[in-house]
């Protein structure tokens, strides 16, 4: 009997530890497969609104060719970075050019009163925010998982399962955040008169 | 000197030599060698002075609540927060727990307020108040009767009505003491390990989550909202714990409602514009309001 149950100990308990370390591998590289899924389909909706939104600032602002041309060379380099056999550090870079190239045409707008009073502009540039907010969030969510799936993965023991079951090392996906660089554009009806720091009062 | 020799009178044949007191009952003595009638004056005497100290702190604590309405106009006594009432607060938030037997709120003010969205200032409600609530507490004697007690238990809480409704609650608490040392770390992890290690974050949008607690939010709450409770739903936000300051002007508690409310304004102005913006301006929430 004694036989037994120190077999059970010694086989049982450390059987059970590699199931639960294992499963737990399974769970951090599903939960990264399904955030990666989700960033990759709002870079794909960031690829689609980009035509729309040249083909409406050319529309007012025709003369800046060469920002326009950035744009949409920029597009097209993100889109060939896109599928899975590419290095995620270069569709990174490519996602960074694209970044940098719908920052400069924003920034072309503002010398252009009726492209901002565009309310197909405004549209696209309201979804534009959203999306890349959405893209940064996710990124970060990403990262978060890809760290402590990556530590598990190098520390003693976890790593010996992760070698044993071939759990390789996954990469942070590291773009520029886009969404920090907007305007806070949140919407809401602003206050009739007076500021924050007026209405203090009763926190003397 | 014993007060019931004034008591005595002269002994009597049938009396013998023991002297007979007139009032047998109230001259006794306790065991310690006090006469009992100075006992239920000292116990009259305290409970006098109990009650007149109580009638003056809640007459100092109404002063001050006065003053504190008199700075703003508009502002106003509640005991239904923001149209919220008790009922409705009662165990839905770590700040309101529901207790054991009583519950509510006391000492609450609201008014109108600008608060900071985004950058953009936006007209809201707020209220500050303290809820109180009871716990129970049972206890065994060595002859094995229990007695249960009541002890009545009171948090800080800060709440604003906003322009707009958060999907999906939010709540921004204290790490247990195992989770501290990353044994049972659960809810929402950021990229700080000093955040994880402070604040367990439960929301069920992990996106919308991860959208509020952006790096510069993270280090605010470290460096001045430990130890607090924060909720947001539907178009609350309520914010639990004392403040760290205090107006002095003010008496007790009453003196803690300004920086409640400063606490809460400023942990509003800094929710990141992206977090606003993924919810964006909708009509008024329901979740709070009596059916």
């Amino acid at each position: 009997m004694e036989t037994i149950l120190t077999l059970l100990v010694l086989v049982g308990l450390p059987l059970l530890l590699v199931i639960w370390s294992y499963n737990r591998f399974v769970g951090q590289a599903t939960s990264i497969d399904a955030t990666w899924a989700t960033i990759d389909t709002e870079l794909q909706r960031r690829h689609d609104l980009v035509p729309n939104l040249v083909a409406t600032v050319q529309g007012y602002a025709a003369h800046e060719q060469q920002v326009l041309a950035q744009v949409t060379e920029a597009r097209a380099a993100a889109i060939r970075a896109a599928p899975e056999d590419v290095p995620l550090e270069q569709q990174a870079r490519a996602e960074d050019a694209l970044t940098s190239g719908l920052s400069s045409l924003l920034a072309v707008s503002e010398s252009y009163p009726e492209l901002k009073a565009d309310s197909v502009f405004r549209d696209l540039q309201r979804q534009l925010i959203e999306t890349e907010d959405r893209i940064s969030a996710s990124r970060r969510l990403y990262n978060i998982e890809v760290a402590s799936y990556e530590r598990r993965r190098r520390s003693v023991p976890s790593n010996l399962i992760a070698g044993a079951f071939g759990f390789g090392p996954r990469t942070m996906f590291e773009i520029q955040d886009a969404a920090a660089q907007h305007a806070a554009q949140v919407g809401f009806p602003r206050a009739s008169g007076g500021s924050a720091a007026d209405a203090d009062g009763a926190a003397r | 000197m014993r007060v019931v020799a004034a008591l005595t009178v002269p002994p009597t044949p049938s009396a013998g030599t023991r002297p007979v007191t007139l009032l047998p009952d109230l001259a006794q003595s306790s065991p310690g060698g006090v006469p009992a009638t100075l006992i239920v004056l000292v116990v009259l005497a305290t409970v006098g002075v109990v009650a007149w100290a109580s009638f003056r702190q809640r007459a100092r604590l109404r002063e001050g609540l006065a003053t504190l309405i008199g700075r703003s106009p508009g502002w106003r006594l509640t005991v239904h927060p923001c149209d919220v009432t008790p009922e409705l607060l009662a165990g839905r938030t770590a700040a309101t727990p529901r207790g054991d037997r009583r519950y509510g709120v006391r000492h609450g003010v609201e008014g109108p307020t600008t608060v900071t969205l985004g950058g953009e200032p936006v007209e809201a409600r707020i209220a500050m108040f303290e809820w109180t609530y009871e716990e129970r507490r049972t206890s065994r004697s060595n002859q094995g009767t229990r007695t249960t007690t009541y002890h009545t238990r009171t948090e800080l809480v800060a709440l604003c009505r906003l322009p707009t409704v958060v999907p999906r609650a939010i709540r921004i608490g204290a790490e247990s003491v195992l989770g501290r040392v990353g044994l049972t770390r659960g809810g929402q992890q950021v990229e700080s390990s000093e955040f994880n290690r402070r604040f367990r974050v439960e929301g069920r949008d992990p996106r919308l989550t991860v959208q509020l607690l952006d790096p510069t939010f993270q280090q605010l709450l470290l460096d001045a909202y430990q130890g607090r409770t924060i909720h947001l739903d539907d178009d609350l936000v309520v914010l639990g714990g004392r403040p760290d300051h205090r107006d002095e002007s003010l008496p007790g508690i009453v003196g803690l409602l300004p920086a409640a409310r400063q606490d809460l304004e400023r942990l509003v102005r800094s929710v990141p514009a992206q977090f606003w913006r993924a919810i964006g301006p909708s009509s008024q929430g329901d979740a709070w309001r009596p059916s």
